[in-house]
């Protein structure tokens, strides 16, 4: 009796520890994941063609593409028929904010808005706001950085920090310093780095 | 093992089960239940290194408070023309305590103000979900605040996001705890407790 007791608590205490992961990471990635895997196709909206932004997002595909991660890559269907709910990137005009110049909403199956750090989903919206991009006078660089940037969120890279807190109180492993990462927020100029493709690594050994 | 003993035990098992599950069904289906989930939404904006890059960034620099609770606020939001979400912010109506830094169009008898804040109640369907960017919260009723303002595309004053309002009577716990590193905000407050003694009304934690 005393080794089926044994079994039901160890049993129990799988599961609640099991059940109990929600929230946290303890790396610059979130350990929610696209159900699907990272091999991702992007369609773009035909805002991009229509504020001529394709051949940004074309670099910031092939600056992940060329990590050589064969669990990660971004191709770009011409059209939507046929892939359920990929990806998709739009250029946009942002109405209410000074600041933000780019975003990444997760969504579930359902088309629910999702928090990307804890719960798998699956696709993603990418927004780029030309009129902060113009309001600022963003480099060709600068654009690149930011869409390779959003990329990197659809497949769950998360914002690096300093301290390893976020603001929602989230916990990521500090940065080493002198790392740069193409994660980090702001207008810059650099793209994939070596930090970045080693938390790639991580996230999808 | 006594036969109480055992029943005991096995209904512990039973009920640690349940309520695990109870948990996390719960999570999985809040949306079905029509109740207003918080979902923390990843977006790339501007970086202000410093208080003087925040000064030079904001065109008006008040002391205010909030006058109306966050559901009593007006919610605005856009979207593409397939019914993609582009942008969101909450309206809060404050009034002014003190005028630090405005343009010369801005009439300084004025007493109160509303501004945009990057967190709002978004419609999904038949439920609704509060999407921050980046971990903002939105400035509370009858908390004070230093507020770095920009006027945005609609000519109203936004917020200059997470770093761009500081609580000075630490009344507002979720805008002063110290882990938050998003955007240098540690940093920046430091600043601002610096230049501005005098408005400190309780030490920020």
């Amino acid at each position: 009796m005393k080794l089926a007791r044994s079994k039901w608590l160890t049993i129990a205490i799988i599961v609640s520890g099991l059940l109990s992961i929600s929230d946290g990471s303890y790396a610059n990635y979130w350990n929610g994941s696209r159900a699907a895997g990272a091999n991702t196709n992007v369609y773009y909206d035909s805002s991009f063609a229509s504020y001529g932004y394709t051949p940004h997002m074309d670099q910031a595909r092939a600056n992940w593409n060329s990590v050589g991660n064969s669990k990660v890559s971004f191709a770009h269907p011409l059209t939507t028929t046929g892939y359920g709910n990929l990806d998709k990137a739009y250029i946009g005009y942002h109405s209410f904010d000074t600041t933000t110049f780019a975003g990444t909403w997760h969504y579930s199956s359902s088309g629910s808005v999702i928090d990307n750090w804890s719960s798998n989903f699956d696709h993603a919206s990418m927004i780029f706001y030309d009129n902060i991009f113009a309001a600022n006078s963003f480099t060709y660089n600068q654009v690149v950085k930011t869409m390779t940037h959003e990329l990197g969120h659809t497949i769950g890279l998360a914002h690096p920090t300093q301290t390893g807190y976020t603001a929602d109180g989230d916990v990521t492993t500090a940065v080493p310093v002198g790392a740069f990462s193409v994660m980090y927020k702001g207008q810059l100029s650099y793209w994939v780095q070596t930090y970045d493709s080693s938390e790639l690594k991580k996230k999808y050994p | 093992m006594p036969a109480n003993k055992k029943r005991i035990f096995s209904i512990a098992v039973a009920v640690l089960f349940v309520t695990f599950a109870f948990i996390r069904y719960s999570a999985d289906h809040q949306e079905a239940s029509g109740q207003v989930r918080e979902v923390n939404v990843e977006t790339d904006s501007i970086v202000f290194h410093n208080l003087k890059e925040l000064e030079d960034f904001s065109q008006l620099i008040i002391v205010a408070t909030p006058t109306k609770k966050f559901n009593d606020r007006s919610q605005k939001s856009t979207t593409f023309p397939d019914g993609t979400l582009q942008d969101f912010a909450s309206f809060n109506e404050l009034k002014i305590a003190k005028v630090i830094k405005a343009p010369s169009d801005f009439d300084q008898t004025k007493t109160w103000i509303e501004v945009a804040e990057p967190v709002a109640i978004v419609k999904e369907g038949n439920s609704s979900a509060k999407l921050k960017k980046q971990g903002y919260t939105e400035m509370k009723k009858d908390s004070q605040y230093i507020i770095y303002l920009s006027k945005n595309a609609m000519g109203q004053y936004s917020v200059n996001g997470i770093t761009g309002r500081y609580n000075l009577d630490g009344t507002d716990t979720d805008d002063t705890d110290a882990k938050i590193d998003e955007g240098h905000k540690s940093q920046l407050r430091e600043e601002v407790e610096a230049k501005y003694p005098e408005l400190i009304k309780s030490k920020m934690k």
